[in-house]
This record gives C-alpha cells, sequence and structure tokens, in this order.
C-alpha cells in the first residue's frame, strides 16, 4: 500500500475542499455587502406620519387639509419630495402619496399613480420596484363626525436602494 | 549499510515535515486572507459611507421642528482619511458622506424634511439643528 500516495491524495482534496469553502464565504460576503441598504420602509413610513402631522391636528382634520392640493402641498406641510442627489433621480417622481379622509381623496403626483399603485399590494416581489405603506386611522372631520383615514405613500428610490 | 539505512530514514522524515510545514503555512495563508477579505468588506468605506448618509438622511426625516440633535461619530470618524477635510455635509436636501478619496466625492442621499437644517461638528459629534 502507497502511504505517502494516499496522504498526498487527501491533501490534494483538503485543498479542493478549502477553495470550495473560500468561494462560498467570498461569494456570500461579496453578495450580501454589495446589496445596497434598504431604507424606504422606514423612509415611507416617516413620510406617513409627516403626512398625517400635516392633515390631522388633535385627532381632527387640520385647515391645511381643507385648503390643500398637488401645488402648494410641498410648501404647507414643509416637505421637499424631489431627489436630487443625481441628475438620473430627477426625471422620475421619487415619491407618491394618496391621502383618503371620507369621500375626498388627496393625490401628490396623481400622474404616477399608475407606477406606483400597483405594487402597493403584491408582496410577491419588493425588489427593483417602488414599495408601499399604508396607514390608517380615525378621526374627526370639519363637522365632528367620525371618519376613516388611509394613508398611501409609494417610495420608488430603487437605484439608491434595491440595485 | 546500517549508516546509508539512517540517512535514508533521515532524508525520509525531513522531507515528511517540510511538506507538512508547507502544508500547514498554506492553510494558515489561505485561511488568513479569507478572514482579512471577510473583515474589510464588514468595515469598507464605502458601506460606511452609505450608512451613515442614510441614517443622517433619516434622522433629519424623523426630526420635528426646534429640535437639537446629537450623532456620535466618532467610529465612523476613524476611517476617515486626512485629506478629507468636510466629511459630512449637509446642504440642499441632501447629505454627503465621503470618507475616503477612492469613493470619489462619498455617497449622497436626499432627505425630505423641508425645514431648515443647522449642522456643526464638535469632536466626534454631529450636531443637528432643525429650525
Amino acid at each position: 500500500m502507497n502511504k505517502r500516495g494516499d496522504e498526498r491524495i487527501l491533501s490534494l482534496y483538503w485543498f479542493v475542499i478549502f477553495v470550495i469553502i473560500a468561494i462560498a464565504v467570498v461569494s456570500g460576503v461579496y453578495i450580501f455587502f454589495s446589496d445596497p441598504l434598504d431604507t424606504r420602509q422606514i423612509e415611507g413610513s416617516i413620510l406617513a406620519d409627516k403626512v398625517i402631522g400635516c392633515f390631522v391636528e388633535q385627532g381632527k382634520l387640520s385647515e391645511v387639509y381643507s385648503g390643500i392640493n398637488g401645488g402648494n402641498f410641498e410648501e404647507k406641510c414643509k416637505l421637499v419630495l424631489k431627489d436630487e442627489t443625481k441628475e438620473a433621480y430627477k426625471i422620475e417622481d421619487q415619491y407618491y402619496i394618496e391621502f383618503k379622509a371620507g369621500d375626498r381623496t388627496f393625490k401628490y403626483k396623481e400622474e404616477s399613480e399608475s407606477r406606483f399603485e400597483p405594487f402597493c399590494d403584491k408582496e410577491e416581489s419588493k425588489k427593483n420596484i417602488p414599495i408601499c405603506i399604508k396607514k390608517k386611522l380615525a378621526v374627526l372631520d370639519e363637522t365632528g363626525e367620525l371618519i376613516f383615514v388611509e394613508v398611501l405613500i409609494g417610495v420608488r428610490k430603487v437605484e439608491q436602494n434595491a440595485i | 549499510m546500517n549508516f546509508q539505512h539512517y540517512l535514508n530514514m533521515r532524508n525520509k522524515i525531513g522531507e515528511i515535515l517540510i511538506e507538512d510545514l508547507i502544508y500547514i503555512i498554506l492553510v494558515i495563508v489561505f485561511f488568513s486572507i479569507l478572514f482579512l477579505f471577510v473583515s474589510r468588506q464588514g468595515s469598507n468605506t464605502a458601506l460606511l459611507e452609505e450608512r451613515t448618509a442614510k441614517q443622517i438622511a433619516l434622522t433629519i426625516d424623523a426630526a420635528e421642528v426646534g429640535t437639537q440633535i446629537t450623532i456620535n461619530l466618532e467610529k465612523v470618524l476613524e476611517k476617515k482619511q486626512e485629506e478629507i477635510e468636510r466629511p459630512i455635509k449637509i446642504d440642499n436636501n441632501k447629505v454627503n458622506v465621503e470618507l475616503s478619496q477612492d469613493s470619489k466625492g462619498g455617497y449622497t442621499y436626499g432627505y425630505f424634511n423641508g425645514n431648515s437644517i443647522l449642522y456643526k461638528m464638535e469632536g466626534g459629534n454631529l450636531i443637528l439643528e432643525i429650525k
């Protein structure tokens, strides 16, 4: 029996196993760290709270809400919803906001609805598509009647968070 | 005859030892490189820039008017190259974090809080004031 030969073959096998382990570890680490941190869920949730804070005051629909429109929304709620971090991001709207209070619905960037809304009830894929946040609450309207409010926030920012 | 046998045995033992030693050294080198790669990936500046920029942007987003927030960035700034004079820039609804010249301008992330943001660095702390 050639014991030395056996040992050499065994060493070679060990080395092959090490290389396989190394490739697995390196690719795992590389995939994990090359993925951007997806903060859109938190961002969308904060934005929803800001919108609620702007439209609802002490459990009642605020005066701001009655006079709101697509043109003055950012100014009234002290929000800047244009992402100017890169030229490419200016082209598309990065946020979509829908605020349903009773029969009235306010939509910010209504023209973007078709691009955000379809993803809002789909759980199967969150990659490379906008994410969607929904919050519900009950408030009193201008007449003191209890109404249900639904806030829907769409956050795109796909390039910074998902690719 | 006996002396020749002794010499042969000695050579064989030496050969075995050297081969084993080389093998052990190779294994150590191999795992050291692997460990270095993993630890470097986990603390690379590009990742740190992205994480810090997003953390600051989200903090600003969530902040209310009239608040002052202090963020401890000592550990982040330890990674900063000496040539970088202003590692944190907050301007025009953008947060920029630059720790290394290799990252070509650092990482920039936008925030939507429309209030004016004043900031200053004090030691390793970033102090934000929402006005």
